[in-house]
């Protein structure tokens, strides 16, 4: 059966069927938290983040003039929540050490990528990313897993396109630099960059 | 921006395989249990008093009725600034053979109006579109 599209849901619940929000958070709560966690590395904040963010789109549903995707304006609302809470908590600068690049003993080879299993695979992301600014890691999220175009992540993030182009070019950069150093001292298996 | 070299596609890889984060246990729940107490609020949108048909057929009605006193010619205080565009602009029009009697003096209140028509247009136009611009749960234009 297909799943009623996201403007018949709004519509639905704009009516007075308050239930039906729930199909919403189903469909867009996986990512909503990805985003929040990438910027506040907390999976407590970031609950509550997107808790704020979901309560925040459905008081201001009235305002969605569906002109963007819903996804996009609720990832919106996920970013400059989870920013703000980001500046009230205060940023604390992590220590990056060459453990963040070592991967697990693994020799798995069913086909991913690697051969890491999914968990091992969001492990090593998790410690990827860390060596990134929190604006960076949100990038690469939106492009790479929600698979965003340059627009949608201008839309959501509020940036520049040639800001969001520079950043992704170097937030790659840095992460190959990364790994490519600690291949140097440590062995990345089939990670080490070619 | 798609074509990257092999390095970069790897890492792209590797975050999708990782795909997005378990989001905690009742998360939808919780939310939910929230939005249950939570009312929506009224758009904070404040519609153009006038709209915009309003003002065409405002608009229009001046219009007809600058051309009626232009060509009947309406008598009552003239001007200077028509004075001033009648002696600019008169010769040429008065080398037109014009079916009708072309009298340029136009009443100061009309001017007057038609200012205060344009003054009203130009603040109509800045509240509807600027007024809620940066707002935060708008959609981006």
């Amino acid at each position: 059966m297909n799943k009623p599209a996201d403007a018949t849901i709004i519509d639905q619940v704009i009516a007075g069927h308050k239930s039906l929000f729930a199909q919403l958070i189903d469909r867009y709560n996986a990512m909503a938290f990805t985003l929040a966690y990438r910027i506040l590395d907390n999976r407590e904040d970031a609950e509550e983040v997107v808790q704020d963010a979901f309560v925040k789109a459905y008081e201001h549903l009235g305002d969605f003039r569906q002109k963007s995707k819903f996804s996009t304006w609720l990832y919106r609302i996920v970013y400059n929540t989870a920013i703000s809470h980001a500046r009230i908590r205060r940023p604390y600068l992590q220590e990056i050490d060459n453990s963040a690049f070592q991967v697990p003993d693994n020799d798995a080879s069913d086909g991913s990528v690697y051969g890491f299993n999914q968990d091992e695979a969001g492990e090593l992301v998790r410690k990827m990313l860390k060596i990134l600014p929190e604006e960076d890691r949100i990038l690469l999220t939106l492009y790479y897993l929600n698979e965003s175009g340059i627009d949608e992540i201008h839309d959501i993030t509020g940036l520049s396109k040639s800001n969001i182009k520079v950043k992704l070019f170097r937030a790659r950069r840095k992460i190959q630099d990364g790994i490519t150093r600690v291949s140097d001292t440590v062995p990345l298996y089939s990670l080490t960059i070619q | 921006m798609k074509t990257q070299s092999g390095s970069t596609d790897k890492i792209g890889n590797m975050i999708r395989q990782a795909g997005p984060e378990a989001t905690p246990q009742g998360m939808t729940e919780r939310i939910m249990h929230r939005i249950e107490a939570t009312a929506l609020k009224k758009s904070p949108y404040i519609s153009p008093v006038i709209s915009i048909r309003g003002w065409i057929l405002i608009g229009g009605s001046v219009f007809a009725l600058i051309i009626l006193f232009l060509l009947t010619g309406s008598g009552g205080e003239i001007s200077s600034n028509s004075r001033f565009i009648a002696k600019a602009f008169l010769p040429s029009f008065q080398n037109l053979n014009l079916p009708f009697h072309f009298d340029f003096r136009v009443p100061k209140p009309l001017l007057f109006g038609v200012a205060g028509l344009l003054l009203l247009l130009s603040l109509d136009f800045l509240l509807s579109t600027l007024k809620w611009k940066k707002d935060t749960y708008r959609e981006q234009p």
